[in-house]
C-alpha cells in the first residue's frame, strides 16, 4: 500500500505542479501596473488623497479648529475642511449656513505632471473636451463638470516645446452622480525622438526629448542586452544625450524613456527607431502619422469617418496606396485598421 | 487471474493519472492563462414566461490592454424576443458597426467598436480594476425551454498600434424559462438625461464623396443610448425649436452636405432610445450677408418707391398750390 501510494506520489506531484503553475500565472497576470490615484470625492468615504468626503469628517469637529459650537463641512471638492459654519459664542453665529449639503455636482477632475508650460489636452469619449496649459513646474490641474453618471474613457497627452505629442494616457472612470471623481498623480510620459533616421555604427546618436522640470530620466536602448542610460532635465524639462553607438549591433534599433521625480515615476513614452548602419542620415521631420488618413496631423473622427465609409468595401487606388501607408497594407479596411487609429489617436 | 485483473487495473489507472496530469499541464500551456474573457452577466438565469430580463456582455481584459472588439451574439428567437438593445454606458466609444440583429439572420446581434486610447479595466479607488461592460440586451421569453445565448465571429485586438488579435476565452448565457417561476420585473430607470454635449466637424477629403465637404459627428448617451441623428441645413439663422419637423433629415456620420457653398447653418441632433433629444449648432463658414438676401432688396426697392411715390405727390401738390 505505501509502495503505491509513493509510486503514485510522483503523479500527485505532477499534478499538483500543474495546478499550481495555472493559478500562480494566473494570479501573477492579473496584477496591473498603475500609479494614478483615484478618488471619488461625494461617496462619504475617505479615499486616497482626500482629507475628508461628504459625511465623513475623519473624526474631526469645529473642536479641533479651536470653535466651541457649529457646524464641520467638507469642502466640495474633500480637499480640505470648510469651517465657515464652525463658531464661538457670544459672537453671533455666521448667518445663511445651516451647514447644509454642499450642491451635487458631477464632476472628474485630473491633476499631475507634465512638461513646464506645455498644452496639456483632455479628450472624452474619444473627443477633445477640455485643454489647458502647465505651470512652469509642469504641473496641470484639469475640472471637467457637467456630466452624467456612466462609464467614460478620458485620455490626457501633451506637446512639447517642438510640438511632439506624448502618448496617450487613458482612464476609463465609472462616473457616479453628483460626486466629484479625482484622478490624481498622472505622470504624462516625455517625449523621445532622435536626430538620425540611421547612424553610422560607433557615431554618436542623440536621444533627446522633453519631461518635468528636473526629473531624472532613464531611456531604454534595445540592443541584445538592454541598455540603461541615465540623464536628467534642465528647467525647461528638456533632456538631451549623446549616445556613443559602439555596444550596438548593426541593425534596427528602438529606445524609450521614462521621467522619475519626487518618488513618482511617468510611464514609458512612445517608442523611436533608428538604424545602426554604414553611414549617417540625419531625421527627416515630421513622419508618417499612422492612421492620420487625411494627413492633417491629427487621428480623430475625421479619419475613423474616412475609414468608416470604406469599411468592407472595395478600395479606390488612391485609398489603397494611403491604407498601405498610414494603416496595415492588406488592401481592406477592417477592425485591424480602427485598432491601429485607435491606438495614434489624437483627438 | 484475479491479480493480473487488479494489476492491468491499476496500470490503467496510472495510464489515465499520468495522461490526466500531463494533459492538465499542457491545457494550462494551451488555453492562454489569464486570457481575455467576454461573458454574460447574470451568466445563467431561470426566468418565468413573458418574464422581461436584462443580460449584459461584459470584457475582462485580465491585465491586457485592448482597443477594439468584435462579435456575434446568437439567440434562440424561438424562446425569446429582443426588446431593446443599450450601448449607452459601452465601453466602446466609437462604433464601426453599431449593434443591431442582423436582418438576413433574425437571431444574430452583430457589434464592432473600438475605444480610442485602450482599455485595461474600469479604474476605482484603491487601485481596483473592473470589467467593462460592451452592451446591454433587455428581453423577453415567449416560450417554455433551456436555451443559450452563445458568441460567434469573435476578435479582440490589443491596443499595440498593429491591431494584434488577441486570445480570448468567451463564455455564453444559459437560461431556462419556465411558466412557475414567479415574474420579476425589471427595475427601469427613467432616463431623462439628453445625450452628451457634441462638436460636429466639417471636413473635405478626395477620397471619399468625391472631394465634397461632408459633416462628422459623434456623442454618447450614458443611459439608454443613442437612436438616431436627424439633421437640418438652413441658409436662415433660426432657433432650433422653430424648425418644422418635417424638416429634420434622419443621418448618420459621415454626412454629405447639401450646401457645398458651406454658407448654411447645420444643425444636428442627437436623440437618445428615451426621447431626449441634444442640438449641435455648426455656424455657416461663408454666412450670407444682408446684401444677399433678397426680401431685404424687396422691402428696399417698395419703400423706395413709396418714398419717391410720396416725394412726387408731395411735389405735386406743392406745384399745385404754388400755381393757386
Amino acid at each position: 500500500m505505501c509502495q503505491l501510494l509513493r509510486k503514485n506520489l510522483i503523479f500527485v506531484l505532477i499534478f499538483v505542479l500543474a495546478f499550481g503553475w495555472t493559478s500562480f500565472t494566473f494570479s501573477q497576470q492579473t496584477i496591473i501596473e498603475t500609479t494614478v490615484r483615484i478618488s471619488i470625492c461625494g461617496n462619504n468615504v475617505i479615499d486616497e488623497g482626500e482629507v475628508c468626503d461628504g459625511t465623513d469628517l475623519a473624526g474631526k469637529t469645529c473642536q479641533d479648529f479651536g470653535y466651541t459650537h457649529g457646524t464641520l463641512v467638507c469642502s466640495p471638492a474633500c480637499d480640505a475642511f470648510d469651517i465657515s459654519g464652525c463658531y464661538t459664542p457670544p459672537a453671533a453665529p455666521p448667518s445663511g449656513r445651516g451647514g447644509g449639503a454642499p450642491p451635487l455636482e458631477t464632476k472628474v477632475i485630473f491633476s499631475g505632471r507634465a512638461y513646464p508650460e506645455s498644452q496639456v489636452t483632455l479628450l472624452k469619449d474619444a473627443q477633445i473636451a477640455a485643454t489647458t496649459v502647465a505651470g512652469p513646474d509642469a504641473k496641470f490641474y484639469i475640472s471637467l463638470s457637467g456630466l452624467s453618471a456612466g462609464n467614460y474613457i478620458f485620455s490626457l497627452y501633451s506637446e512639447d516645446n517642438r510640438g511632439q505629442r506624448s502618448s496617450l494616457l487613458t482612464f476609463p472612470i465609472y462616473v457616479t452622480a453628483g460626486v466629484t471623481t479625482h484622478v490624481s498623480g498622472i505622470f504624462i510620459a516625455p517625449t523621445i525622438d532622435v536626430d538620425k533616421s540611421e547612424v553610422k555604427k560607433g557615431d554618436i546618436i542623440v536621444i533627446f526629448g522633453q519631461s518635468t522640470a528636473e526629473s531624472e530620466i532613464t531611456i531604454v536602448v534595445s540592443s541584445q542586452e538592454e541598455i540603461f542610460l541615465k540623464t536628467s532635465t534642465d528647467k525647461d524639462g528638456v533632456y538631451l544625450h549623446n549616445f556613443d553607438t559602439v555596444p550596438l549591433s548593426m541593425g534596427q534599433h528602438h529606445t524609450k524613456s521614462r521621467s522619475a521625480i519626487e518618488g513618482e515615476i511617468s510611464p514609458y513614452s512612445k517608442t523611436v527607431g533608428f538604424l545602426v548602419g554604414t553611414k549617417n542620415v540625419l531625421k527627416e521631420k515630421p513622419g508618417i502619422l499612422m492612421g492620420d488618413l487625411n494627413k492633417d496631423g491629427r487621428v480623430n473622427l475625421v479619419d475613423f469617418s474616412i475609414a468608416a465609409y470604406w469599411y468592407r468595401r472595395t478600395l479606390s487606388s488612391t485609398m489603397k496606396e494611403i491604407e498601405c501607408e498610414r494603416l496595415n497594407c492588406d488592401g481592406i479596411i477592417n477592425l485591424v485598421d480602427f485598432s491601429i487609429m485607435a491606438y495614434y489617436w489624437t483627438g | 487471474m484475479q491479480k493480473s485483473k487488479l494489476q492491468f487495473k491499476i496500470k490503467n489507472l496510472k495510464f489515465l493519472a499520468v495522461v490526466f496530469s500531463f494533459s492538465l499541464c499542457a491545457f494550462s500551456f494551451a488555453i492562454p492563462v489569464s486570457a481575455i474573457e467576454l461573458y454574460f452577466e447574470p451568466r445563467s438565469q431561470e426566468f418565468g414566461l413573458e418574464h422581461e430580463f436584462q443580460v449584459s456582455l461584459i470584457i475582462d481584459p485580465q491585465g491586457k490592454e485592448i482597443n477594439a472588439v468584435e462579435a456575434s451574439i446568437v439567440f434562440p428567437k424561438d424562446l425569446v424576443e429582443i426588446k431593446s438593445i443599450e450601448d449607452g454606458s459601452s465601453i466602446l466609444t466609437l462604433w464601426v458597426e453599431k449593434p443591431s440583429v442582423l436582418h438576413e439572420a433574425d437571431t444574430k446581434i452583430r457589434f464592432a467598436g473600438v475605444i480610442p486610447g485602450g482599455f485595461k479595466g474600469i479604474m476605482a479607488p484603491f487601485e481596483e480594476i473592473y470589467p467593462g461592460k460592451l452592451l446591454s440586451l433587455t428581453l423577453t421569453a415567449i416560450k417554455e425551454g433551456a436555451g443559450e445565448f452563445r458568441l460567434e465571429d469573435v476578435q479582440v485586438l490589443l491596443h499595440d498600434g498593429k491591431g494584434t488579435k488577441a486570445e480570448f476565452q468567451v463564455s455564453g448565457f444559459r437560461f431556462q424559462v419556465s411558466e412557475d417561476i414567479e415574474i420579476i420585473p425589471v427595475e427601469r430607470v427613467l432616463d431623462i438625461i439628453p445625450p452628451e454635449p457634441f462638436t460636429p466637424e466639417i471636413a473635405r477629403d478626395p477620397n471619399i464623396f468625391d472631394g465634397k465637404w461632408f459633416l462628422v459627428f459623434a456623442t454618447q448617451d450614458k443611459d439608454s443610448g443613442i437612436a438616431y441623428y436627424v439633421i437640418h441645413e438652413t441658409r436662415q439663422k433660426k432657433e432650433a425649436a422653430r424648425i418644422n419637423p418635417k424638416d429634420w433629415t434622419e443621418s448618420e456620420s459621415p454626412y454629405l452636405l447639401k450646401d457645398q457653398e458651406l454658407r448654411s447653418y447645420i444643425f444636428v441632433k442627437a436623440v437618445d432610445k428615451a426621447g431626449n433629444e441634444r442640438i449641435a449648432i455648426v455656424e455657416p463658414e461663408y454666412p450670407i450677408k444682408w446684401y444677399e438676401i433678397w426680401w431685404i432688396w424687396a422691402i428696399i426697392i417698395i419703400v423706395g418707391v413709396i418714398s419717391v411715390i410720396v416725394l412726387w405727390v408731395r411735389k405735386r401738390r406743392k406745384v399745385i398750390n404754388s400755381s393757386f
